[in-house]
């Protein structure tokens, strides 16, 4: 089967693993409006069944008009179908992307990286929603970009666990992509002759009393006890006080 | 009357313009598998046949009738 493309920067390599458009109910409305539609020119062609007594003017208005009337509600639904079906949620392996159709002549793709999400809201409100299972999901992106929106879409929830569990299978791959290329640049600096501790070059080495510092570090501890830390507070407050103020900027040593 | 099919077989022209458009998003933006190769043949079919069902009814109506106003 030929490869297609669901939006234009997807990579051959790259898994959809959702592909989501809003719920049935928010096109319903198209339905209801060709509905509406439909029964005065259901009523005129009924009426002009039953009289066919009417006068020739009058029939060929209403021939006219029937097919008028019909061809603008097919275009209706012809709009309403080409807005719903073509208005996308995707979220592959990589990123998330929002594929907007609004009519026919205004199509907007944006696009997300999985490891830009930093938080996942999923949101149900009002009576239709909770009854047939649909709502929002507020994706919320570090930095500047907008955040990003899944409107009237169904099982939000669901659909949120999944984004958030694909999130964190990006960053952990990332990670460890960047693990690998820190150890192969060792490799490859091993490769060369130099090891690692070696290298950069000694002069730079000598200059750096790297011990010294190795030692300064050695002495810093991570506590992760809150009755530890506050311990240790305590007794460096009182340390302090005995010593004098403790000036501005000054790092503190636990 | 003839004023009146003239009228028609213009918007006839923009109804086929406008269908063409939103056929094209569907054929072009749609993906192998999907519903909106079915829709195309369903809005196709139905739109030919309210087109030749009229043109059927225009054609055996008496066209040549003046409206004195």
């Amino acid at each position: 089967m030929a490869y297609k493309k669901l939006f234009p920067a997807q990579d051959e390599s790259e898994k959809v693993f959702l592909l989501v458009r809003k719920h049935w109910f928010t096109y319903v409305i198209f339905w209801f409006l060709g509905f509406i539609l439909a029964l005065p020119a259901i009523g005129v062609i009924a009426y002009w069944l039953y009289n066919q007594n009417i006068s020739p003017l009058a029939g060929n208005i209403i021939v006219l008009g029937e097919s008028v009337y019909c061809l603008v509600a097919l275009g209706l639904f012809l709009y309403g179908i080409v807005d719903y079906y073509l208005d996308i949620y995707i979220v592959t392996d990589r990123r998330i992307v929002d594929i907007e159709q609004n009519g026919f002549f205004h199509r907007q793709i944006s696009e997300l990286y999985l490891r830009e999400v930093q938080d996942v809201k999923a949101k149900v409100d009002g009576f239709f929603p909770t009854t047939l299972h649909y709502g929002q999901v507020i994706i919320q992106t570090a930095g500047e970009t907008e955040n990003f929106i899944f409107d009237s879409i169904p099982h939000p929830y669901s659909v949120s666990k999944k984004i958030m569990d694909l999130h964190e299978a990006s960053v952990g791959r990332n990670r460890a992509k960047s693990k690998e290329s820190t150890s192969s640049n060792t490799d490859q600096l091993e490769i060369r002759g130099y090891s690692v501790e070696e290298y950069p070059n000694n002069e730079k080495k000598q200059e750096k009393p790297e011990e010294t510092k190795i030692e300064n570090v050695k002495k810093y501890e991570i506590v992760t006890n809150e009755d530890e830390v506050k311990k240790i507070m305590d007794n460096h407050h009182e340390k302090n006080s005995e010593e004098g103020t403790l000036e501005e900027g000054k790092q503190i040593d636990i | 009357m003839t004023y009146l099919l003239v009228l028609y077989f213009v918007f006839l022209l923009g109804f086929m313009a406008y269908s063409a458009a939103g056929i094209y998003h569907l054929w072009r933006f749609g993906y192998a598998g999907d519903l909106t190769r079915p829709i195309i043949i369903i809005y196709s079919f139905l739109a030919i046949s309210i087109i030749i069902v009229s043109l059927i009814a225009i054609l055996t109506r008496d066209w040549s009738i003046v409206v004195n106003f």
